[in-house]
């Protein structure tokens, strides 16, 4: 499996971490992301989960005017969103550390 | 300023959800969101491939499973082609003075019209994604298809009809000023006001050559043709004008 096929389970959760830090819109969240190191994927994959999230209202938009262009849309958590996110996070330490347990055992093994 | 090829990525991408029949709306706040995008990463040298991946085709693809489907907006605008174009047809016989219709014609052409925009999103389907030259040629088959079927029609009409419905005298203007009404409503209705200039370029062309007696064979082939180069011409000018709007938004 390649790190984009990891990754992709797991952007969701990501996004809604990014988006938690405060209003942002699409392009910048990629930057946000490249700066983590998820380079892998194509920018675009961001947009059919923020689609997604609008339609569970775990984040709402506003549409605001930039100076370089066309309106840009921010997105902010909503309470429903902060919860998701929340389990996210205790979904993910969950899975790590058994996925690190597993991973550790057999790095002594060889 | 968008690059030429992302450009047409969009283009494609935005045909793409229409013909899957996709809800104008969303459609229009996902290609607003994806251009805002592609508008930021070529300034900051982003390919198509960074923004979009390897097949921009797959990624359109993910994106509508997350779009709402409209079929009532679908019917609606099935229904808006299909009185339109019908509405076009009675105006134009009306500028004609040939109100006369056989059963055939009756029948006939709104089971044509109703099969030529079943294809429609068709078209767009198998279009997107494919290169100018291959869009191209299916646009010259769709075209070739719906053509035929006209031609039938009216053969078998100067072959076999006789006409059961017939207008002429002050009906014959009544006829014309509410189907001038009707294309006006739905070009508007159906966001494309430029196609509300058509019966006018039609009428106004042929009530003057008709006034300065032009009646020529040469003449009647210019007035055949001088309406569509109009719209052609409108049609032109209010895309630019739309690019020019959209840019400065």
């Amino acid at each position: 499996m390649s790190s984009t096929q990891m990754l992709k389970g797991i952007l969701e959760g990501c996004l809604l971490a990014v988006i938690s830090e405060g209003e942002i819109y699409g392009y910048e969240m990629t930057k946000v992301l490249a700066g983590y190191g998820f380079s892998d994927i194509s920018e675009g994959s961001i947009y059919p989960i923020l689609l997604r999230m609008q339609k569970e209202k775990w984040v709402e938009t506003e549409l605001k005017r930039s100076a370089s262009g066309p309106k840009r849309k921010y997105y902010r958590l909503t309470p429903l969103g902060e919860a998701e996110l929340q389990s996210f996070i205790g979904r993910w330490k969950a899975l790590s550390g058994n996925v690190n347990a597993l991973l550790e055992k057999k790095l002594k093994e060889m | 300023m968008l690059s030429k090829d992302m450009q047409n990525v969009l283009d494609d991408m935005r045909l793409y959800l229409m013909s899957v029949g996709k809800s104008d709306k969303e459609i229009e706040g996902i290609m607003n969101e994806l251009t805002v995008h592609a508008l930021e990463g070529e300034k900051e040298g982003k390919t198509v491939r960074q923004i979009f991946g390897d097949s921009p085709k797959s990624y359109v693809q993910a994106l509508s499973k997350e779009l709402s489907s409209r079929p009532g907006e679908i019917a609606k605008l099935f229904f808006a082609i299909l009185i339109g174009a019908i509405s076009y047809f009675i105006f134009s016989d009306a500028v004609n003075d040939s109100l006369n219709y056989s059963v055939y014609v009756l029948a006939g052409y709104p089971l044509y019209i109703l099969l030529a925009a079943a294809m429609l999103p068709l078209l767009g389907r198998v279009s997107a994604f494919k290169g100018k030259k291959t869009a191209f040629m299916y646009t010259v088959m769709y075209t070739a298809l719906t053509f035929f079927p006209i031609l039938a029609i009216i053969f078998i009409d100067r072959q076999f009809g006789t006409p059961i419905l017939s207008f002429d005298g002050g009906s014959r203007w009544l006829i014309m000023a509410l189907s001038f009404l009707v294309i006006v409503l739905l070009s508007f209705r159906l966001k494309a006001a430029a196609l509300s200039i058509l019966p006018l370029l039609l009428a106004g062309t042929h009530f003057l050559f008709q006034y300065m007696k032009w009646d020529s064979a040469g003449a009647m082939l210019a007035e055949t043709y001088i309406p569509y180069i109009g719209l052609l011409l409108v049609m032109f000018i209010e895309t630019k004008r739309a690019k020019n709007t959209a840019q400065y938004e």
